[in-house]
């Protein structure tokens, strides 16, 4: 990371120069839109340059992470990195959701909560159950930018029920994949990515974190722990089926991640 | 024998154990009775790579009694209160023995360890998980919290 700021700092003074320059040599023939012109392109080189630049800085930092996929949105890796300049600038290119401004929202969400514990089947994931964690586990790319937000503000446990080594390591994989896991600001340090082999034993990893806030998409779940946390939120899509559990006290029922965190 | 006599019999012992045991006896400078003990999470248990630090006060009259030891780094096992430290072992309460040792105390704690014991459990969910078969959950958990809390590196990540 500080190799990286240098980079960054450098290339400032960098388009300092140049522009100086330019003023000096035709500072008068040069029309006005001209260099606003140049300027534009700069900077969208710079943005360019930092985005690659900060895709480079993550692999290393964080521990038995496999090569991150080119193919992968920038808005993502922008959001792993410390920059917080840089993150709000691409900001608004991360989603439908941008017109409420995510981290905002989140903050305002998370106050006073310190400590947050997220199920990640049927909330991070789109697959709910161990049986389809065998075959594949897909991260909601908005859900994913969400998580992020969270652990910048708030102490992230990620967790999961899976039946086999096989569904750990895809669900591990899936989430290493999209730069979730790392010791950068906006990531969950590998090691807090827990699972467990019954759903009961979900309830006991719960209750020994003893966090302000659960968010979970297994209604069973929700209301074992209904006792035991402060707040929780019930992941469910729209008209799924079955859902006897009511919104009450310190139950929350939520459509999506981004509902369950205050975003519209 | 008085029990000052024996500790520094012990103590003579144990830096002589050390190299082979892995347990790092160190009486307080001031006071034999109390002691710190170091000793390293077993190979093949979610605790290794760790290291705990117990905290033993011996009383007056041991070995005829048994000395009060309980874990001072936090350790998510079924036997072990995840707050206060206490531990859960027989020979610390009514099958104390006066032939046991501070080092052998130490060595009965990192048998505990690798063999832990879900039922009568002062850690609920640690025996929840265990009972229920999870063992999956129970290691995730308590390799976790060994890097949370026995690891320096864990430590420096917040």
């Amino acid at each position: 990371m500080r190799l990286w700021q240098i980079v960054q700092r450098l290339w400032k003074t960098m388009l300092a120069r140049l522009f100086s320059l330019l003023g000096e040599a035709s500072g008068t023939t040069l029309a006005f839109t001209g260099i606003l012109g140049l300027a534009a392109v700069l900077y969208t080189l710079y943005q360019l340059r930092s985005g690659q630049g900060r895709k480079r800085d993550e692999p290393s930092s964080s521990q038995q992470q496999p090569p991150l996929d080119p193919t992968q949105p920038s808005t993502s890796a922008a959001g792993a990195a410390a920059a917080a300049a840089a993150a709000a600038a691409s900001k608004p290119a991360a989603g439908p959701a941008a017109a409420a401004t995510p981290a905002a929202a989140v903050a305002r969400r998370l106050a006073g909560i310190r400590c947050v514990t997220l199920s990640v089947p049927g909330v991070l994931l789109e697959e709910s159950s161990p049986a389809e964690l065998e075959e594949s586990a897909s991260v909601r790319a908005g859900a994913a930018d969400l998580v992020r937000e969270v652990a910048r503000v708030a102490r992230v446990y990620l967790m999961c029920h899976v039946s086999d080594d096989i569904g750990e390591a895809v669900v591990r994989g899936a989430l290493e994949h999209a730069g979730l896991l790392g010791a950068n600001p906006g990531q969950v340090p590998p090691h807090r990515a827990l699972f467990c082999g019954t759903l009961d034993g979900k309830v006991s990893l719960v209750r020994q974190l003893e966090p302000d806030l659960h968010i979970d998409g297994h209604e069973k779940t929700v209301s074992d722990l209904q006792r035991f946390v402060k707040q929780l939120v019930l992941v469910q899509q729209p008209g799924a089926a079955g859902s006897s559990l009511a919104a009450a006290g310190n139950i929350q029922l939520a459509p999506s991640l981004g509902a369950a965190l205050g975003l519209a | 024998m008085s029990a000052r006599t024996r500790l520094f019999k012990e103590l003579k012992e144990s830096a002589r154990n050390k190299e082979a045991t892995g347990i790092e006896l160190v009486p307080d400078e001031s006071n034999i009775f109390q002691w710190r003990a170091l000793i390293k999470g077993p190979t093949d248990t979610p605790f290794e790579g760790g290291t705990f630090e117990l905290a033993i006060s011996v009383p007056e009259q041991y070995p005829l009694v048994a000395p009060a030891v309980k874990y001072r780094t936090k350790i998510f096992h079924p036997n072990v209160h995840w707050k206060t430290g206490e531990i859960c072992l027989d020979i610390l309460k009514n099958a104390w023995s006066p032939a046991w040792t501070l080092h052998s105390v130490c060595q009965a704690i990192l048998a505990l360890m690798s063999d832990p014991a879900a039922d009568s459990p002062l850690n609920c969910d640690a025996g929840n998980l265990l009972r229920a078969g999870d063992i999956r959950g129970y290691n995730s958990m308590a390799r976790m919290l060994t890097a949370e809390h026995a690891m320096s590196e864990g430590m420096s990540q917040g």
